[in-house]
This record gives C-alpha cells, structure tokens and sequence, in this order.
C-alpha cells in the first residue's frame, strides 16, 4: 500500500516550487499542487512508481503548462496573472515590480505556445535543472534529440517572445 | 543565475538579452511556502479515497467539486450573498432582517427546509441577539420569522424575482425592496442554497476545511466541518448516518460582526408556499425602496472609494481593508446618512440600502480579491489625482488597476 502522506510530505515543496514558478499565481499553483497529487494516484493504478521525485515533478511540468495554456486561451492576450512579489529584484516599487512580472509572464505565455514535447524539455531543463541525460531518459528519446529539442524550443521562445511588443508604462509613470 | 547545460543557440549574443532575463527571472522568483500541514492533510484524503475509489461522502464531494470553480464566480456569490447582509444590519438595525441573507446551510438535492435561526449582530448601536424560524424553498424563495423585543418581523424574500418584503406587526409597516436579482449562478439564493453556492465558489479556501470530529445534537449525531472563507468561518454539523445538515454556524466579520446559527434543520418537509407569497396584508402601510446602484462587484468597489474619498476631505482610506480600510468608514457613512435624514424615513432607508448594497459588494469583493496580488497603494493620495494607480487586483483572469482618479485599466 502507497504512504500518500510520506510521498506527499517529501515530494510536496519540490512540486509546489516547478507548479508555483510556472503560473505565478497562489490560486492557480494549489490547484496544480492538488491535481498533480491526484494525477500520480491514477498513474499508480496503470505502473509501478520506481522514482517518485522524477515522476511528480514530470506530471508537474505538465500540468502547469496545460494550465498556462487555459490561461492563455481564455483571456487570448498577456493579461497578466502573476504574482509580481515572486518576481526576481524584488523592490518596494510597484512600477518595477510590474515589469518584472510582465517580462516573465510574456515568457510563460510564449511557453504556452509551445508543442507540447518542447514546452515540456524546455521547462525540465530551464527551471527544474534536469540534464540532458534525464530528460533522454523520461522522454524516452536520445540526449542529442533533446538538445535539438530543447534549441528548437528557445528559438521559438525567443521569436514569440520579440514578437511581443514592449508593454507601455506611461499611465504608472507619476504613480507614488 | 544562470541555466546550466543549455547551449545557447545565440550564443555571439554578448549579454543577456530580454528573454533571457526572463527566464533567470522565473529562475530566481520568490517562491511562497508551500501548502502547509493541514491543506495536505486534507488532500492525502483525496488521494487515498480516489485510491480505492471509495464513495465519496457529501463533504468530500463538496470539496472536490469545489476545487473546480472560477475565481470570478466565487466573487459575485460572495458579493450577491454579503449584500443581504448588510441590508439587514444597516436598515433595521435590530438584526432581525439579518435573515434576508447571509449564511447558509445544504446539500444540492434539498428542495425545502424549515429552521431556527439565532443571529447575533455587533451594529454602531450594539450587540443584537434575535431568534427566529425560517423556511426555505427552492429556486429562491425564503420566509424567516423573527421576535425583537417583543416584536415579530417576517422577511419573504425571492431572490430570483428580486424583491423583498418585510413585516413589522407592531407598527404594521411593510418595506418593500427590489434588488438586481442576477444571474442563476451567482445569485445568493435562499440559506441553503446560498450556503451551497458559498461553499463551490470558495476554491482555496474550501480545501483549508479540517474536520471538527463528532458531536450530539439532542439525540442527533452530527460530524462537523470548519470551511475558512473569504467572508468569514463556517461550520457545518451533519447527520452522521445521512449526511444532511442540522446545524450550520457561520461567523463573518468581513461585513460586519456576525454570528448565526441555523440549528434544528429539517431537510425537505412538505411547504405550504402560502406562506411565501410576497403579498402585504391588509392595514400595513408599504414603503417601497430599491437597491438602484451597479450590481457588479468592481464598481461597486470603486463607488464605495469615491463615496470615502468625498466624505474624508478627498483622501482615500489608508489601506484597503482592516482597521484604516473601507469597512471601518461604514459606521461613518451611515451617521451622516442619519444626520442629514430623519432615521427610519423613506429618504433615509433609501440612502442606506444604496449604501449597504454598494459597501456589502464592495467589501465583499475586496475580500474575495487573492491577497497574494494585491497591492494598495491609496494611503495619501487624493481623489482625482491623475496617473495614480491606487490599487491592482487580480479578478477574472486579468491584472486591474483603479487609479486615483477612479479609471480603471487592464495591465
């Protein structure tokens, strides 16, 4: 019999970190957090689990790229939901808070658009450090594939994501 | 920081260019603790009931269900819900009428109820203490009875018509309220389904529900649950056998400093709707008002900072909720409202319902907003002043900011 509690306990913060720096956004990470615990339930039903760490955070990266998509797909602009106080460079100032987190909300509306096999190798390496070898291996594909993979996934990322003009902040310009 | 083991395809690029920036940013962002303890307890649960894909019971069921509503929903329950609330505690001042809304009790296949109600309310005029009975039947409608003093006032409501009617024996006074009764989803309904709809709306927050064990109500056992939600503590005890409610108590200091206990449920007795008509009898004398202000939230919000920034030398309130925020300024509103009427005058419970139902929408809202974007910058700054932003909020999928001078963009 699975120890949920244990798996929950010790896999817990690491999901909650790949799920929370991919959507930003409180309400939306403990709705991934939940459901990526409930997915792996399901999973255990069809395979044994031999590395718990490594699944959870492969169905993590997922299920927050399927939500980012929702996400994008429902307002069909970058209508920020982001948390600008988990930006990087925190300051007190608002303005700069706000580009911060609309810099890293174009990206993550640009890995919504990704096909799904890039968005998630992209992702695996850019921010859950994983090495070429163990994305070849989850993946199932040769580690020089996913180095292509991977290139192709940054130069789309980075094609949508000059594409995007640079927001106007005139209107906060006077704001104390 | 930078990403290790990615060859940079650009990589005659000398600096970080924008997206990489981006994605450092991401890299280093600050991430918030986990969920704590108690969220995972309850989700281990989850777990292990979809493990051996036990029944669920009605709680779980609740819980479950509830992890699939939309934010944006949840803030007009809540704010439909809170309105009634505060009509009653601003109107009638003895909170009895309290009973035209708030609180809650149910189960998604309860058609009728009949109940006590016992409804403690902190006004700027005191504690109130009433008990009453009710009947609820669905879609919408609601009679509660109460006795103040020795006086018995009866509240038919239809919320999916709009309209309100009190009855005060003693002085045979009849108020007759119409409100925007809007749409099914997000009008609070009667207690039980209004309770029902607070419960779905309440994603997050539903989940922080911890168990309350078991308890003995007369010859009733009972299992109680505590949901901690954005307009205040609810708890629900339900027969152990069936799962149906007998008691639900709800505390909301988000409106005002309320405590009511709907106790002695008796789920789907037969209901002579006679009794839910809303017809004044013969010899009362009616005095017709209206709820005639925006039914949506965020305009009520921003009606409810311009209505403070005019009664306080044009400075808006110093923080957006607490002590300094919005809902301490209502005790305020509402004594200039009694200055400049006669109290209990058509002018002055007129005035009053505009401002309970725009304070209710507002706070409410306010209080729906997820805590964790939300920046109030209001403290100083005057009325009009342009290129102020005030505050941003997340609501609906969008990033909102209201500037001083009460614009509101997109960001």
């Amino acid at each position: 019999m699975i120890d949920w509690e244990d798996i929950v306990a010790r896999h817990g913060p690491a999901v909650w970190r790949t799920v929370w720096r991919l959507l930003s956004n409180d309400a939306d990470a403990l709705d991934c957090y939940q459901q990526v615990f409930l997915d792996v339930v399901e999973l255990s039903r069809r395979e044994t689990i031999l590395d718990w760490s490594a699944i959870l955070r492969r169905i993590a990266i997922n299920r927050a790229i399927d939500q980012l998509r929702a996400r994008y797909r429902e307002t069909s602009r970058f209508d920020s939901q982001t948390d600008a106080s988990g930006v990087a460079g925190v300051t007190q100032d608002p303005s700069t808070r706000l580009v911060q987190a609309e810099t890293a909300e174009k990206l993550r509306a640009a890995i919504a658009a990704l096909p799904p096999r890039q968005a998630e190798a992209f992702c695996l390496t850019a921010f859950d450090q994983w090495t070429y070898r163990e994305v070849a291996q989850r993946l199932k594909i040769e580690p020089s594939a996913v180095g292509m993979l991977i290139n192709r996934a940054r130069k789309s990322l980075r094609e949508s994501f000059a594409a995007v003009a640079p927001p106007s902040h005139g209107s906060r310009s006077n704001e104390s | 920081m930078s990403i290790p083991n990615i060859p940079n395809p650009d990589s005659d690029v000398p600096r970080p260019d924008p997206f990489e920036q981006a994605v450092n940013a991401m890299n280093e962002a600050r991430i918030p603790s986990p969920p704590d303890a108690e969220f995972n307890a309850k989700l281990v649960r989850l777990m292990q009931a979809d493990e051996h894909q036990i029944t669920l019971g009605w709680s779980q069921k609740l819980l479950k269900g509830a992890i699939k509503m939309k934010f944006s929903t949840k803030c007009m329950v809540v704010a439909a819900a809170a309105l009634f609330v505060m009509f009653g505690s601003l109107i009638f001042r003895g909170g009895n009428s309290i009973a035209l809304a708030d609180v809650l009790a149910a189960l998604e296949n309860i058609r009728s109820a009949t109940w006590t109600i016992t409804t403690e309310i902190e006004t700027p005029q005191g504690k109130t203490i009433s008990r009453g009975t009710g009947i609820s039947l669905s879609p919408g409608r609601e009679r509660i009875e109460t006795m103040v003093n020795n006086v018995t006032t009866t509240t038919i409501t239809d919320y999916v018509a709009g309209k309100s009617l009190t009855l005060e024996a003693q002085s045979k006074k009849a108020i007759s309220i119409t409100f925007p009764a809007g749409k099914p989803d997000q009008n609070p309904g009667n207690k039980i389904e209004g309770f029902r709809q607070m419960i779905a709306a309440e994603s997050r927050s539903t989940l922080n529900a911890r168990d309350l064990g078991t308890k003995t109500f007369g010859d009733q056992k009972a299992i109680g649950f505590e949901f901690a939600m954005s307009v205040g503590v609810i708890q629900i005890w339900a027969d152990s056998q069936n799962g149906l409610p007998v008691r639900i108590e709800m505390d909301a200091p988000a409106t005002s400093k309320l405590h009511e206990i709907l106790s002695d449920i008796k789920v789907n007795p037969p209901i002579d709707e006679s009794l839910l008509e809303l017809k004044i009898p013969e010899g009362y004398t009616e005095q017709k008002l209206g709820f005639t202000g925006t039914a949506d939230p965020e305009s009520m919000l921003i009606k409810l900072l311009e209505i403070i920034a005019k009664h306080n030398g044009s400075r808006f309130p110093d923080e957006l909720l607490g002590e300094s925020g919005i809902n301490s300024y209502i005790s305020k509103l509402v004594k200039a409202i009694d200055e400049a009427h006669e109290p209990g005058s058509e002018a002055s419970n007129q005035a009053k319902i505009q401002l309970a139902g725009t304070a209710a929408g507002a706070i409410a809202f306010a209080s729906s907003l997820p805590k964790e974007s939300l920046d109030y910058w209001g403290e100083n700054v005057l009325l009009g002043a342009k290129e102020t932003p005030i505050l941003r909020f997340q609501h609906a999928g969008k990033s909102r900011v209201i500037y001083a001078d009460l614009t509101v963009k997109d960001e």
